[in-house]
């Protein structure tokens, strides 16, 4: 026997109506932040996995828990410093995850073997200071890390660094020139021998 | 040994591309050794400073946009039919407290004793969580519906249930068979928006002024009643 089921069809009708209404507003709102937040989405999750796949995965991941937590937002204005601190936090997770299974890149320990770069920007775009590099900077604090991105990133001044993470802009100041001055440290080796040279 | 005292200073310096201190700024210039640890450090800075660029700039892919766009689409109908197992809870919810509503105000009804302005009735269930209810004779919000129900002290204004019974009042209930009832809905949002249709449509013509209609009088002129010839006698 079919069960049957009471209902009060014109307010069903118009809450669904109103529904979709909201539906439609919510994702032409939130497409105009996705053209806008999407490529910095992306950036910082490729900037903390180094993986292009993994980097789409968590950004895609992240702009859709954003959506779907986008009514939860009261302040339109920190979308860019909520995205950003989604996707680090997803990305921190997956290269946590990605790293247990991982098998070492070992590349980056026999310097010794590859033939030595002439200049600065040749050393910086060798895959062997890549490495080392990226080594460096996983190895730093969360907090620093973020900031190095977000700054180094084109069109991101101080100012934009502080917006987004909501921190004073003495703060960002600080926490970038301990950063740098940490990975200038954990990198010292190659100052040597660029002094060597 | 005595440059080490400068290092620092020096770090600091190609850290942040500031200009020297003087009398740091006067040494450098005398010590070699420091000149060099000074270019030193500002190529490591320099280096770092390339790697950031080199980590944070990557070219988005072309199609990531269409992607996300693509994973919002299918979120879509994932969020209304999680809104729809809501919806449906809520509704089963909601029918089965009224069915407890209905069913504890009838058996008070039949079970309680009267008093002059109120019923006191005693919950027949022992040991059940519904406490005995009190039911005042006031305002009819229904055949059996209570308007106050008190326990030990503690009152409960049963507002919801008159606004459930005024919202009852005002729409009628439908029975549907279990499934369709989206079906319904949207057979009611088509003629909504139809009706939403004619409404704008009337509203945007002119209503003409009214007038009342000139009827010219009319004339009844008497009947004259001519017989017929009689064909017959042809």
């Amino acid at each position: 026997m079919q069960e049957l089921v009471l209902i009060q069809p014109i307010r069903a009708a118009e809450e669904h109506w109103s529904r979709e209404a909201a539906h439609a507003a919510k994702r032409r709102d939130f497409e105009e932040r996705l053209a806008e937040c999407g490529p910095l989405a992306y950036r910082v999750a490729r900037g903390v996995l180094r993986n292009d796949a993994d980097a789409e995965d968590v950004a895609q991941e992240a702009l859709l828990r954003a959506y779907r937590r986008f009514d939860r937002l009261r302040d339109a204005q920190r979308f860019r410093g909520w995205l950003v601190r989604i996707v680090f936090r997803l990305a921190l997770d997956r290269a946590r995850s990605a790293k247990r299974r991982e098998v070492r890149e070992t590349e980056w320990a026999q310097p010794a073997r590859r033939p030595a770069p002439a200049t600065a920007e040749e050393l910086a775009a060798s895959s062997e200071f890549q490495a080392r590099f990226d080594r460096a900077l996983d190895e730093l604090p969360e907090k620093l890390r973020l900031v190095l991105l977000l700054a180094a990133m084109e069109g991101h001044t101080m100012e934009e660094v502080a917006a987004i993470l909501a921190l004073p802009v003495g703060t960002v100041k600080s926490r970038l020139f301990a950063g740098r001055k940490k990975l200038a440290e954990k990198l010292q080796c190659y100052v040597t021998n660029t002094k060597k040279r | 040994m005595l440059c080490d005292k400068y290092e620092e200073a020096l770090i600091g310096a190609a850290a942040s591309g500031a200009a020297l201190d003087s009398s740091v700024g006067e040494h450098v210039s005398l010590c070699a050794h420091c000149q060099e640890i000074l270019a030193a450090q500002q190529s490591m800075f320099a280096l770092v400073d390339a790697g950031l660029r080199t980590r944070a700039n990557v070219a988005v892919p072309g199609n990531f946009g269409h992607r996300v766009r693509a994973a919002i689409q299918m979120e879509n109908p994932q969020e209304r039919r999680r809104n729809s197992a809501v919806l449906a809870f809520g509704s089963l919810a909601a029918a089965a407290a009224l069915l407890i509503a209905i069913l504890l105000a009838q058996s008070l009804r039949h079970g309680g004793k009267d008093t002059a302005g109120s019923v006191v009735a005693e919950s027949k269930l022992q040991g059940s969580p519904l406490p005995p209810v009190h039911i005042d004779n006031g305002t009819n919000l229904g055949p059996s519906l209570p308007r106050t129900l008190y326990s030990s002290g503690t009152v409960w204004r049963t507002s919801w249930l008159r606004e459930a019974s005024l919202r009852r009042k005002v729409e009628p209930e439908v029975l549907v068979p279990q499934g369709q009832e989206e079906l319904l809905v949207k057979y009611m949002q088509g003629i909504a928006a139809r009706k939403a249709r004619v409404t704008i449509s009337a509203g945007l013509q002119q209503e003409p002024e009214m007038k009342p209609v000139e009827v010219p009088s009319i004339e009844i002129s008497e009947l004259v009643v001519t017989p017929l010839p009689d064909l017959s006698s042809n």
